[in-house]
């Protein structure tokens, strides 16, 4: 699951869509992860008017590490020793563009994933491949380190879950990422920049801010109660702690490696530290304000999906 | 001018509008306050986290928290504060419309602690 972005408008917002099939994303990562130096920082390559390049953006802090690529990247942007390297993969992209107009974007508002867009960018892609600009080579892409792991739940012994390594600067770094991804994100881990609500994919959305709507509301988005253990096909499994400010908020914690749990506030950077600025090893008694229900322990499997 | 309760973790923030009226008030407010001595305070944790002020013609973004207020204009940074926190009761009695009366409560009873 990622969201691609085709760098080409300059007024109105660039097509941008989100790949929810899995077979399909791992399809297309796989076969970047093959020619890995077509890969580029997002801000780097051909900077002018028209089709500039393809940006990939992966959802979760970690979940690059399955194809040894970063969470964050740009490629057909003509930079490389061959800046032809990647087209194939672009037009892979826009071809199939129209099949994800499921998931609505603000930007489709203003730029639709429709058949004329589909054709323009192909045009586009195609005069790229023709006439490549000519930059300078970039600095190689840094190996990235493991970033996963998959442990038992030491309650439910019987069930797997997967621990990532906390990666804070993945949401913290960027300002727009900070304001725009919530609690909600960073439990489920996934960037969507929609300030995600739990049911909002799901239809069951809005709800009174208790214990049980808010858990319902998850459970409808495809989370599991803890101890319902998920197939080795919802790898990743993400271990998450709901709290419920009663009437009026809810929050989530992520559990990662080292024994300890992430969260992120609202669009305040994300911490592994409670509100005595003690590091956060247990959600149910940490010092969470006047978040002071908590709801109980969660699974989140790679079927989760939020927005 | 925009003003924005961060105090969410889930939900959006509330945020309002400013009228003329309100701005002018504000910016009176402001005038009185002197340069902030000694650390700023501030949370970025759970709970209320102050108030945001963005879009005014004076500076870029403002954040008052429990009677200090830091103000960036064109990246350079000022503090000032009242002991009263005056500020903090001034903008939670506008935004008190736009809340629920638990949020208001805890708000109230948070920028006095």
């Amino acid at each position: 699951m990622f969201r691609v972005t085709i760098d080409a408008f300059s007024g109105r917002p660039n097509p941008s869509w989100i790949v929810d099939n899995d077979e399909d994303a791992q399809e297309v990562l796989r076969a970047i992860a093959g020619q890995r130096e077509i890969i580029s920082k997002p801000d780097e390559g051909f900077d002018g008017l028209g089709y500039r390049g393809m940006h990939i953006q992966l959802f979760g802090d970690d979940s690059a590490e399955d194809f040894d690529l970063p969470t964050s990247f740009a490629f057909a942007n003509g930079t490389g020793e061959n800046p032809r390297q990647g087209v194939e993969i672009a037009a892979r992209l826009i071809e199939s563009m129209t099949r994800y107009d499921g998931i609505v974007l603000p930007e489709h508002q203003s730029t639709p994933i429709d058949e004329s867009i589909q054709k323009l960018m192909l045009e586009q892609l195609r005069l790229y491949e023709k006439n490549p600009p000519k930059l300078l080579p970039r600095p190689p892409f840094p190996v990235f380190r493991r970033r996963r792991i998959t442990v038992r739940d030491e309650r439910c012994d019987q069930c797997a879950i997967e621990l990532s390594r906390f990666n804070p600067g993945f949401w913290n770094n960027n300002s727009f990422v900070r304001q725009n991804n919530n609690c909600y994100n960073y439990a489920r881990n996934w960037r969507t920049d929609t300030f995600a609500q739990p049911g909002r994919a799901s239809k069951c959305y809005p709800y009174p801010m208790a214990c049980s709507d808010v858990v319902n509301a998850a459970l409808c988005d495809g989370l599991v109660h803890r101890c319902e253990c998920l197939p080795d096909s919802e790898y990743p499994r993400r271990f998450v702690a709901l709290v419920v400010a009663p009437g009026y908020d809810y929050h989530w914690y992520r559990k990662q490696i080292g024994n300890f749990w992430g969260h992120k506030p609202g669009g305040t950077p994300a911490k592994n530290t409670d509100n005595s600025s003690v590091i956060i090893t247990n959600p149910e008694t940490c010092n969470r304000g006047p978040y002071t229900d908590f709801c109980g322990y969660f699974y989140a499997g790679k079927s989760v999906k939020i927005i | 001018m925009r003003v924005e309760l961060d105090i969410f973790s889930g939900r959006p923030n509330p945020t309002w509008e400013m009228t003329a009226a309100q701005a002018e008030t504000l910016t009176s407010i402001l005038r009185e306050m002197p340069t902030h001595v000694g650390q700023i305070p501030f949370n970025d944790g759970l709970g209320y986290r102050g108030f945001i002020i963005r879009d005014s013609p004076d500076f870029d973004i403002a954040l008052a928290y429990k009677g200090c207020v830091s103000i960036e204009r064109k990246n350079q940074k000022l503090a000032i504060s009242s002991g009263e926190r005056i500020l903090d009761h001034w903008l939670l009695e506008n935004t008190r419309p736009y809340i629920a009366s638990e949020v208001y409560q805890l708000v109230l009873t948070e920028i006095d602690t």
